[in-house]
């Protein structure tokens, strides 16, 4: 009888995994099926998904989201735009840099980042294309600039990765002067984050002069004094942020708190770009993304005590030792396998899914965890791009009223270019490593 | 209260608990539907839902700056509050999976909305739906064993309320999810294909690649109405 559930199981799981049911309840399903196999009362599945209340680092993550659907939904991203270009607009070229900081900033605070492609595509786009860039270029730049920010703290992104990590590598087996502790993460992106942003930037010059694109804008001390002005509420929040974390005042999970009181009285009763009335309905929005979150870490808390008795990375291990025999091996399989998975899936989804399977491997092979999360996240945001199914893609073709196809040749250098990137950020554990040291 | 779950507990009572609360449950959106209409009942249904979820988050919002105000001024905090947010981590998931059940916004692999006509994915979907609801029944009677053992051998959380009260939400939650993804999975064509419209599905490369105008405007694809305006 158990035999023909396993392969029931077996086919059907699978099958239903890419029909498109909710990845929670195939985790749950599989963890419901191995304890039943093994003689164990479901119950146990419950217990494990309890451990959702033992980690004060889970508490940040509503927290953190609750204070981005604030942003996203208050005049925030058009504050930020006219920032960014009062003080890097002048320059030729600026303009493109504008774009991807702003987009940077924002996923870096929204988590999704198709959220940034609506938010800032319709602000963004008219700007490109009024320095004389061409369509096609700004269609690609604004496609691919939504992702960039997943490396930057507090992406919520970085908080699932350094939770999935420790809780799968053992809490004591980790240094956490040396582990994936999230103040190492939250720093450990910010090069291999600002090196992206470089390589994109040195792009767009070249494609500037070609397109014959430049600047209208003069540097303006009034505009930027105006601009500043008017973000004056919102410019002290990141240095706050740093200051408190890396000052040792607050733990990264008050932090938490602090930016979500911060951002509901800035945008709610201070710019009153948000109507109490709203409150609900935006509050809720973030929720209901928190809220597949939180149930697909639970199903698969439920699952990973059973992965580990069941030796299910070992065995892995096993199987792919004789094809991977060195790192850089291992680093290229995975590098191709991250972009497929993360053209098929959501960033958390691929997170929690996947991630506990890996860290043994990788452990094995020596890369040390926190440059592995980097490599993870940049990986898994390049994956959204990628055609045929990468999710950006689609959600930019429907932003912009493009067809897919040509969001697919437009998007196409920058995966070129942000390809060398991804080179050297998994190659160069460095440039992840070298701010923590 | 303890009492009336512990004579209801045991494991055998869940089949005609869950029944009956479900049977409630529809029974009582039926009658609604038919006195104030679908539409009507939708919105009521959404109003409560981010009541509920503003309520959680504005409170956590609310204890973790209270917490942060008696460490570091007051020079110690309250003893409680940190498990209190530990433990609405898991209320606001639960919770929130329910709505997100309820919008079909899911986390999923999300092939068949990129690769199928948007004509064709609701059947796809009603299958997916169904087989979720399976799952989420067996989950809640996973969640209602759990609950019952802790209610009869279980230890006291903090503030000495039982552990098992704490943990009750798990059993509401997939329970109130397995009803949902039935009921949706039994819903009109139109009201999924609006659903999916606005958790996000455009049509794929196969079906709109001539075509510029995906989508009616003014949705927004994926969980993007916080952000659009």
């Amino acid at each position: 009888m158990s035999g023909l559930l396993n392969v029931l199981a077996l086919i059907g799981i699978p099958l239903l995994t890419l029909a498109g049911t909710p990845l929670f309840t195939m985790l749950a399903l599989i963890a419901l099926v191995a304890f039943h196999s093994s003689g164990v009362n479901s119950a146990a599945v419950v217990i494990e998904m309890g451990r959702l209340t033992s980690s004060p680092m889970l508490v940040a993550i509503p927290l953190f989201t609750f204070a981005g659907f604030l942003f996203a939904e208050a005049g925030t991203p058009q504050r930020l735009v006219r920032l960014t270009r009062a003080l890097v607009g002048w320059i030729p070229g600026g303009v493109a840099v504008v774009a991807m900081v702003a987009c940077a900033v924002f996923t870096a605070f929204t988590g999704a980042s198709g959220v940034t492609i609506i938010a800032l595509g319709g602000l963004l786009m008219p700007a490109l294309l009024r320095e004389r860039f061409s369509e096609r270029f700004s269609l690609g730049l604004l496609t691919t600039g939504g992702s960039l920010g997943i490396l930057f703290p507090p992406s919520l992104a970085l908080i699932i990765y350094s939770y999935v990590a420790t809780q799968t590598a053992g809490l004591g087996a980790l240094d956490p002067r040396q582990g994936p502790t999230l103040d190492r993460l939250f720093v450990a992106g910010i090069l291999p984050g600002v090196l992206l942003i470089v390589l994109l930037t040195i792009y767009a010059q070249y494609r500037m002069r070609r397109d014959g694109a430049g600047t209208t804008a003069r540097f303006n001390a009034r505009e930027l004094a105006g601009a500043v002005r008017e973000a004056r509420w919102e410019i002290p929040l990141p240095f706050l942020l740093v200051g408190a974390i890396y000052g040792g005042r607050l733990t990264v999970t008050e932090a938490a708190a602090a930016t979500a009181f911060y951002a509901l009285v800035v945008e709610v009763f201070l710019y009153r770009d948000i109507p109490l009335k709203r409150l609900p309905a935006v509050a809720s929005e973030g929720m209901v993304l928190v809220g597949g979150i939180l149930i697909l870490l639970a199903s698969a808390l439920g699952l990973t005590n059973y992965l580990v008795d069941a030796e299910v990375p070992m065995k892995a291990l096993a199987a792919i030792e004789g094809l991977i025999t060195n790192r850089f091996i291992f680093l290229f399989a995975l590098n191709i396998f991250l972009l497929i998975i993360g053209s098929v899936t959501e960033v958390f989804g691929a997170l929690i899914v996947v991630l506990p399977l890996i860290i043994p491997i990788a452990q094995r092979y020596g890369v040390d965890l926190t440059h592995l999360g980097i490599i993870f996240l940049a990986n898994l945001e390049i994956g959204f791009m990628l055609p045929p199914l990468g999710l950006n893609l689609f959600i930019s073709a429907f932003r912009f009223r493009q067809p897919i196809l040509r969001v697919y040749g437009a998007t196409l250098p920058f995966l070129l270019v942000l390809a060398v990137g991804l080179l050297l950020i998994t190659y160069i554990p460095a440039l992840s490593l070298v701010l923590l040291n | 209260m303890s009492a009336i779950f512990r004579a209801l507990a045991p494991a055998g009572v869940f089949y005609p608990v869950f029944v009956l609360l479900a049977a409630l449950a529809l029974g009582v959106r039926a009658l609604a539907r038919r006195r104030w209409g679908a539409a009507r009942w939708g919105a009521g249904v959404r109003a409560v839902e981010s009541f509920v979820l503003t309520l959680f988050i504005l409170t956590m919002v609310g204890l973790g700056v209270l917490q942060i105000v008696l460490r570091n001024f007051f020079h110690g905090g309250v003893i409680w509050i940190d498990p209190l947010l530990r433990q609405l981590v898991l209320w606001i998931g639960f919770t929130g999976a329910v709505v997100a059940t309820g919008r079909l916004r899911h986390i999923h692999m999300d092939l068949a909305g990129r690769l199928l006509p948007l004509k064709l994915q609701p059947l796809l979907l009603r299958a997916t739906l169904l087989a979720a609801a399976l799952i989420c029944l067996a989950l809640a009677r996973a969640a209602w064993l759990f609950l019952s053992e802790e209610c009869a051998y279980g230890s006291a959380g903090f503030l000495g309320i039982p552990n098992w009260v704490l943990m009750s939400v798990t059993f509401l939650g997939f329970g109130l999810c397995a009803v949902r993804f039935a009921a949706r999975a039994g819903a009109a064509r139109e009201t999924l294909a609006a659903l999916l419209l606005e958790g996000g599905a455009v049509e794929g490369p196969l079906a709109g690649a001539g075509d510029p105008a995906v989508g009616p405007a003014g949705t927004a694809p994926h969980g993007a109405e916080g952000g659009s305006r």
